[in-house]
């Protein structure tokens, strides 16, 4: 993919969230600003790219962790992805608040939940189980949290999800605090075994990221 | 019986755990026994700190999480502290100003941490997800038997994760024991202490209207010595023997 559809409805979502943001929220403003930038998109659109080619069938149940405010994953991943549900897992209740806004058309639609609960240690979002099998995990920010086997063991042992995650080696920021040099580390950090996708990319911003896709 | 905690390990408070027992001395009126949880016991009121994290402690990951700290929420590991139920937990690297007993006539609905007024709530917003900038600050709790208990066992059961992911234990506690953006939210374990009983040598008091830096502020209960790093390490005695007061 090349680029996202600004289509009326994500234009007015998108426009009435940075003036709110920056009404309520201004603390945020900044932030939201890096979650939209080039690097962001670039990283996104690869995501969307790489998935359609394995998958273009598309998922049922999606799981999405540390999506932050996830307006570019959420408009990728059901729009150019066919993904019928998902729930954006992110601590922070300001970036829950935010999501919601970017995504009120899916929100309203049911086809998009916000939770802040740190599944590393609790249960899923009681909605999402409710829909079944969670068949899709995304995470495009491993190198801020701990290894994503943790999610395997707690959650996916029966259910066997495909996973899409993204990490980089850029370790100069004190929240990267599980960076990988390779894609290989990526793999090993998640034990994945069945690899359907394995690659690098250099951002805009000069950051590598990796991305692998695999069981 | 009310118990006064304090956890000590190490050498870096050399000399501290004496001092503070003389401050409470001559603070504190209620009917309390003092101990010390160390890794190091040389004194009556010395208790044996348990060992079962050490080998989860990466030294440069970990080296301000204060994990130590939080055997002493399960009570029952230690027999010295079968006795009362009231607890008070003090740092070494606190200076009392004031008499701490209205720290025991709080209602203990939920027990009680300090709340670091001198933080900007805008930039812990915004540092949320980074792990930095949190409201409170462990260096004074107060709760009752049992309370805390859910925190022991929460360590216990996720240990490599939280030791892996939380650079303090007040990023931890921030993260799931306390709900920095809803703070009367009923349901979060701790409260923080109201304005005026704490406050931060080295941070100020209240933000943004009282921030003034390394000033003695004799009206409140408590100065807090809280620091980040070990570079910027200054001995607390040496500071409050400049003051010449």
């Amino acid at each position: 993919m090349e680029h996202i559809n600004y289509c009326p409805n994500l234009a007015d979502n998108w426009s009435k969230t940075i003036s709110s943001v920056s009404k309520l929220q201004p603390w945020a403003v900044e932030r939201v600003g890096h979650s939209m930038n080039k690097s962001q998109l670039e990283g996104k659109m690869w995501l969307g790219t790489e998935l359609y080619n394995i998958h273009p069938a598309g998922f049922k149940n999606a799981v999405i962790m540390g999506g932050w405010y996830c307006q570019f994953l959420a408009e990728i991943l059901i729009n150019n992805n066919n993904v019928n549900f998902m729930c954006n897992y992110d601590i922070c209740e300001d970036a829950k608040a935010i999501s919601y806004k970017f995504n009120k058309r899916f929100k309203a639609s049911g086809q998009y939940l916000a939770s802040t609960k740190n599944i590393f240690t609790m249960k899923l979002n009681e909605k999402q189980t409710e829909i079944g099998s969670v068949d899709l995990v995304v995470n495009t920010s491993c190198e801020h949290m701990f290894n994503m086997q943790r999610i395997r063991e707690k959650h996916f042992l029966e259910s066997d999800p495909l996973y899409v995650l993204q990490s980089t080696d850029e370790d100069r920021f004190d929240d990267h605090i599980n960076c990988v040099n390779s894609t290989d580390e990526l793999i090993e950090q998640a034990k994945l075994t069945n690899i359907e996708f394995a690659g690098e990319k250099t951002l805009a911003n000069g950051m590598k990221r990796f991305m692998v896709i695999g069981r | 019986m009310k118990n006064i905690l304090c956890v000590r390990w190490g050498n870096k408070y050399d000399g501290y755990v004496e001092k503070l027992r003389l401050q409470l001395q001559k603070h504190c009126t209620v009917d309390y026994k003092f101990y010390c949880l160390t890794d190091k016991p040389k004194f009556s009121y010395d208790i044996q700190l348990p060992v079962a994290w050490d080998h989860h402690y990466n030294s440069k990951r970990n080296a301000f999480w204060a994990y130590r700290k939080c055997y002493m929420f399960n009570e029952d590991l230690f027999p010295e502290l079968k006795y009362g139920k009231e607890f008070l937990y003090l740092d070494l690297d606190v200076l009392i100003h004031n008499s701490i007993d209205s720290l025991f006539q709080l209602d203990t609905v939920h027990p009680w941490i300090v709340r670091g007024w001198w933080n900007d709530m805008e930039t812990c917003k915004k540092n949320y997800g980074k792990l930095i900038s949190t409201p409170i600050n462990s260096s004074i709790i107060r709760w009752n038997r049992g309370q805390l208990k859910p925190i022991y066992d929460h360590i216990e059961t996720n240990t490599d994760y939280i030791f892996f992911t939380y650079p303090t234990i007040d990023n931890y506690f921030n993260h799931y024991w306390y709900d920095m953006h809803n703070e009367e939210n009923s349901k979060q374990l701790f409260r923080g202490l109201e304005k005026g009983i704490t406050y931060s040598w080295f941070k100020g008091n209240i933000f943004p209207e009282d921030m003034d830096l390394h000033e003695v502020r004799n009206d409140h209960m408590l100065c807090l010595f809280n620091n980040c790093t070990e570079d910027t390490y200054q001995d607390m005695y040496e500071i409050i023997e400049s003051w010449n007061i």
